[in-house]
């Protein structure tokens, strides 16, 4: 057994991908000299390559009063000198007053990884549609309360100050900055937080149903503004795992109150005579035009379907001001909380331009012309060559970086339509012999360069948490078509006429049809996996669709397999969203398997299919999971519990895992550091801090 | 005038037997013995037919089948079999043996030839068994390694001969050009004689459902087709429907030229004598009337060809057609769709040189059967 702690696996992953532990974490520990007297002189432009022997308690950046005690100077503010066109692109957005008093009283402070950078520029990006293959950008502006630092360890703060919790982790009180303002200069308060969950989250006019991500043991949590810049988060069970969850979330626990009240129906009792000139049944559908019904920033604006000319204010670093089929502009957001060493307002770089291709061939091409500023989402390793030789004709580079939850699954469903289908994919000796029956050797020297460990799919990353023993790891990955046939025959499958093609015992040809998205995995996987089905007898259509028609028809309960890599299995994610351990072991953008028992247990058993006894276990044990702090003992036991389950299951096969995936970005994008990881779970770019990037001119 | 007749007479008497045979052919040798002199039209029908004895044989000439794949040489290039090195001379042709390791940096796969390791192609050499033309168990190969495989047209990104995929590659599209235009000419004169030689309503109702079947777009069809097949056909099931939707939307023009051609030809006297003399419709037009058109009717065929080739190849390119392991012209080129192959395997595209080289046979065929079958060509003999 395998029983390191969280902490030591983690690091010991990351070790292995020789990326130096943070300096900054070590030195904090140092007693610094001076303090109290703050000196009004020129502030020393800190970074993070020079520290200028000044740290503080977080890695990489500061409080402004930590910096200005430390560095005994005070920092003096300056702006994007384009700042005022920005603003005026804006849509709604008054003239522009100082920057120091569009700033908080109290701006966070960052230091830039290698120079002060410059102002100006575009960041030119891809994504493959409106709501397609876009968070990788959206990462790029994403803020939220707390963040990960880019050691993946250390959580550090946002657009939070401070956080505190309770003894049993059932209150949290988080701390905001006096005088942030949201992208219109309205001021961002405690209130904002309380009206995203009150009003939004919990309102069934604007959610049919809250989702269960942001209930805890079935149950709301309070949220309560104690006073302008104080907000308590009471939680009815133990939730350690929340504080993660607001750093790597897609879902920002803060909405725009001033601005979405005017069509809210609890604030304006005119909102419903509002949605009815505007040709809308009522003042839900009203707040979904601005308010699209999730947290997702990439719902179509109001620009999109020009409904209206404004947009949602945010806290992000940049914000759109247009949105058509083809992509969306945005530029820096004037009232943006943080600053560089030098007292320069971030974001350096003016503005984002993002570009939809569907097409992954175009996609490359854009990017060995040089076309593209930085991209990692859907770079698949298979094109690591060429793009690698194509570096300095596009003045480029790409890096490798370990990407988690990269191990490709294959889940047969087993709450499938058909039910002759259903009654196969149900007996475990078939799910054993599609284990047995792939080449995971031969697919990672194929597909994934012979960088991967073949290894099986559980919904946990072992790159991230100390509980996965090798034992687990290796549970039927050894390439064995003999045997695989033979639990094929046990089972009754045989192959009567002659063509190959095993019968189901309707008598029909056993043909599975495999719809993919190109976005969830590469092709030649798939080519792979259905040539290994062939030599056991079972043929694998397959038919390539959009990651939006593999999402309907997946949450449709209409794919007889699915196949994605596994989101939100690291440490952060885990520790507060159990998603990945539960039927449908995923999400919507990314279906598992057993929606008839997710089914059966949302509807309190009158609809779906009753689930056996280890997915009731799972149930129970992922409840008790989430409400242990992550790394403890108790934690682990249940971890290692969860896992067993899985993976003697078999209900996602898996393939590869400790896959790495190329990131690049163009030479003249500054302060760019490799990554340390390539993952959704930290949101993508969001712990590499993009927002002192810049570009050189 | 005398001078002539004696002439006429002198000719007469000292006919050859060269000429005796040319007056007395008939008109298939007529048309044989013309298409025989021409070369370029020759040299079209020795490719294609080359090309059909290759797919029809695929297995028996193909070191390998479909899928098999090689893990020691992805995306390789193509290996050409030499007779000497600076080791020397050797009358078997040989290729060196290779190692491949992955360059750390790019990490692709890299094969190096080792200068001093020589892998001898042998010939009929036993291997992977398969039935011949679907009958005959047989495991020999054409050619072969000792030790090793031989990639003449290289491998592909799952390590599969892409030469062996070339050969299963002919036969697939081949073959449904030949049963497309098949099925489309025989649909085209049947459909064509009746309506040209009763004319009439029967003609009028013809002419508008020719008119239906050509407004119909062709591509949406073909992918609303394809799309409808249901999951449970196997490859062999689709190739036939691919043919006979092919061969069904491919008859109108053939049909319609057909058609006026027999509006034109009905009122003549030699017609009416076979009418008179009790000759069934049938017959008429099989036997006097479709004649008198065959040099046009080869022609239209042997250009239907390469329609029927391209379609097929451009069905599958979409991915609309044949479904892989299944291997056609158009897949292999779908396969060679990406940068990856243009950048770095540019061996994807051999295939495409077997498309435009068939289509160009078939071309130069039909010109020279035009020529061929033409009657008022001149016809010195």
């Amino acid at each position: 057994m395998n029983k390191r702690t969280t902490l030591l696996n983690r690091v010991s992953w990351r070790t292995r991908m020789g990326v130096l532990a943070s300096a900054a974490l070590l030195s904090c520990a140092l007693p610094m000299g001076g303090g109290g007297q703050v000196m009004a002189a020129e502030c020393p432009a800190v970074t993070v390559a020079d520290d200028k022997g000044i740290t503080g308690a977080y890695p990489y950046q500061f409080e402004i009063a930590e910096f200005q005690e430390k560095a005994e100077c005070t920092l003096s503010f300056s702006e994007n000198p384009a700042i005022a066109e920005l603003n005026a692109q804006i849509n709604g957005n008054p003239e522009l007053p100082p920057v120091a008093e569009r700033l908080p009283e109290e701006p966070l402070v960052y230091a830039p990884y290698n120079e002060i950078g410059a102002y100006g520029g575009t960041l030119v990006g891809l994504s493959k549609g409106t709501e397609s293959g876009t968070s990788d950008l959206l990462s790029i502006r994403h803020v939220n309360l707390v963040r990960y630092s880019d050691d993946l360890l250390t959580i550090v703060p946002d657009v939070a100050k401070s956080w505190q919790w309770n003894d049993d982790y059932t209150e949290l009180t988080m701390t905001l900055r006096k005088g942030h303002k949201w992208s219109d200069g309205a001021p961002f308060t405690a209130e904002d937080i309380v009206f995203w969950y009150e009003d939004l989250i919990l309102d069934p006019n604007v959610y049919e149903k809250t989702s269960d991500r942001w209930l805890f043991a079935g149950e709301p949590m309070k949220v309560e503004a104690v006073d302008e810049i104080t907000v308590k988060f009471i939680f009815p069970v133990p939730t350690p795992g929340i504080i993660n969850r607001f750093a790597v979330d897609y879902g920002q626990p803060f909405q725009p109150k001033h601005f979405l009240m005017q069509f809210h129906g609890k604030y304006n009792e005119n909102a419903d005579a509002l949605a009815a000139e505007k040709g809308l049944a009522d003042w839900g559908e009203l707040l979904a035009k601005y308010y699209g019904g999730s947290d997702w920033k990439d719902i179509p604006t109001p620009l999109l379907s020009e409904f209206d000319d404004v947009v949602v204010p945010t806290l992000e670093s940049h914000i759109v001001i247009a949105d058509t089929s083809t992509g969306r502009e945005l530029v820096a957001n004037p009232y943006f909380h943080i600053v560089d060493t030098a007292g320069n307002q971030l974001p350096y770089i003016s503005e984002i331009s993002e570009q939809y291709v569907k097409d992954v061939e175009v996609s490359n091409l854009k990017i060995t012309n040089g076309e593209v500023t930085y991209k990692q989402q859907a770079l698949f390793i298979e094109n690591f060559p060429l793009l690698k030789e194509n570096e300095a004709k596009g003045n480029y580079t790409v890096d490798l970086a370990p990407a988690f939850g990269q191990n490709i699954f294959y889940a047969f469903n087993t709450t499938v339509k058909d039910e002759v289908l259903r009654e196969i994919f149900n007996d475990i000796r078939f799910r054993q012999a599609m284990a047995l029956a792939m080449n995971r050797d031969e697919m990672n020297e194929i597909v994934f360069l012979g960088q991967g460990v073949p290894m099986q799919s559980m919904p946990v990353e072992p790159l991230t948490v100390g509980f996965v023993t090798d034992e687990q790891k290796n549970y039927f990955i050894d390439y064995d078509p003999e045997r695989a046939k033979q639990l094929l025959a046990e089972m009754g499958l045989t192959d009567a006429n002659g063509d190959t093609i095993l019968e189901r015992p309707d008598g029909k040809p056993f043909i599975i049809r495999l719809l993919y998205s190109n976005q969830g995995a590469p092709v030649r996987l798939h080519e792979l996996t259905r040539d290994y089905l062939a030599d056991v007898g079972i043929r694998l259509d397959l038919k390539e669709v959009s990651s939006d028609e593999y999402r309907a028809a997946g949450n449709n309960n209409d794919l007889e397999v699915t196949t994605w890599k596994n989101d939100g299995v690291a440490a952060p994610a885990i520790s507060q969203d159990v998603t990945a351990m539960i039927p449908p072991f995923g999400d919507y953008f990314n279906p598992g398997n057993g929606f008839g028992w997710a089914a059966w247990k949302t509807s309190g058993g009158t609809e779906g299919i009753e689930p056996p006894e280890d997915v009731m276990k799972l149930y129970e044990l992922a409840e008790k999971f989430i409400q242990v702090p992550l790394g403890t003992e108790e934690s682990d036991r249940l971890g290692g519990e969860i896992v067993d389950i899985h993976i003697k299951n078999l209900w996602k096969i898996g393939t590869v895992g400790e896959v790495v995936d190329p990131v690049m970005h163009r030479n003249d994008l500054g302060n760019f550091r490799k990554f340390t990881a390539k993952t959704y779970d930290y949101y993508w770019t969001y712990p590499f801090r993009p927002k002192q990037w810049f570009l050189k001119q | 005038m005398a001078q002539d007749a004696a002439t006429q007479i002198n000719t007469e008497q000292t006919v050859s037997e060269k000429d005796l045979r040319y007056y007395t052919a008939s008109q298939w040798q007529l048309v044989w013995w013309r298409f025989r002199r021409h070369k370029l039209a020759m040299l079209g029908a020795v490719v294609l037919l080359i090309m059909a004895i290759l797919g029809a044989f695929a297995h028996f000439f193909a070191p390998y089948s479909v899928t098999a794949r090689n893990g020691e040489y992805i995306m390789g290039a193509p290996q050409i079999p030499k007779f000497w090195d600076a080791n020397g001379v050797s009358l078997r042709p040989f290729v060196h043996g290779i190692t491949t390791k992955r360059d750390p940096v790019t990490l692709r796969k890299i094969a190096t030839a080792d200068p001093d390791t020589r892998r001898y192609v042998h010939f009929f050499v036993e291997g992977e068994p398969y039935k011949l033309l679907g009958l005959i168990p047989m495991n020999i190969h054409l050619f072969g390694l000792d030790e090793g495989k031989l990639h003449l047209f290289g491998t592909d990104e799952l390590g599969r001969d892409l030469f062996s995929r070339t050969l299963f590659a002919t036969a697939t599209s081949l073959s449904i050009g030949v049963l497309g235009v098949l099925v489309a000419f025989v649909l085209a004169l049947i459909i064509g004689g009746v309506a040209g030689y009763f004319g009439g309503p029967i003609d009028y109702v013809i002419q508008r459902l020719t008119e239906i079947v050509r407004v119909i777009p062709v591509i949406p069809l073909y992918m609303g087709l394809a799309a409808a097949f249901p999951k449970e056909w196997s490859n062999i099931q689709v190739y036939f429907a691919m043919t006979m939707i092919f061969g069904l939307i491919g008859w109108p023009t053939l049909a319609r030229r057909t058609r006026s051609h027999l509006l034109g030809q009905r009122g003549e006297d030699y017609v009416l004598a076979a009418e008179l003399s009790g000759a069934s419709a049938s017959r008429v037009i099989t036997k006097h009337l479709l004649p008198s058109f065959t040099s046009y009717i080869i022609v239209d065929l042997v250009i239907s060809f390469p329609y029927m080739i391209l379609s097929e190849t451009a069905l599958s390119f979409i991915g609309l057609g044949l479904r892989p392991p299944s291997v056609s012209w158009g897949i292999m080129l779908q396969d060679a769709q990406n940068i990856r192959a243009i950048e770095q395997a540019p061996w994807f595209f051999i295939p495409a040189g077997f498309v435009v080289l068939a289509v160009l046979a078939f071309t130069i065929l039909g010109d020279g059967l035009r020529d061929a079958a033409d009657p008022y060509s001149v016809s010195s003999h």
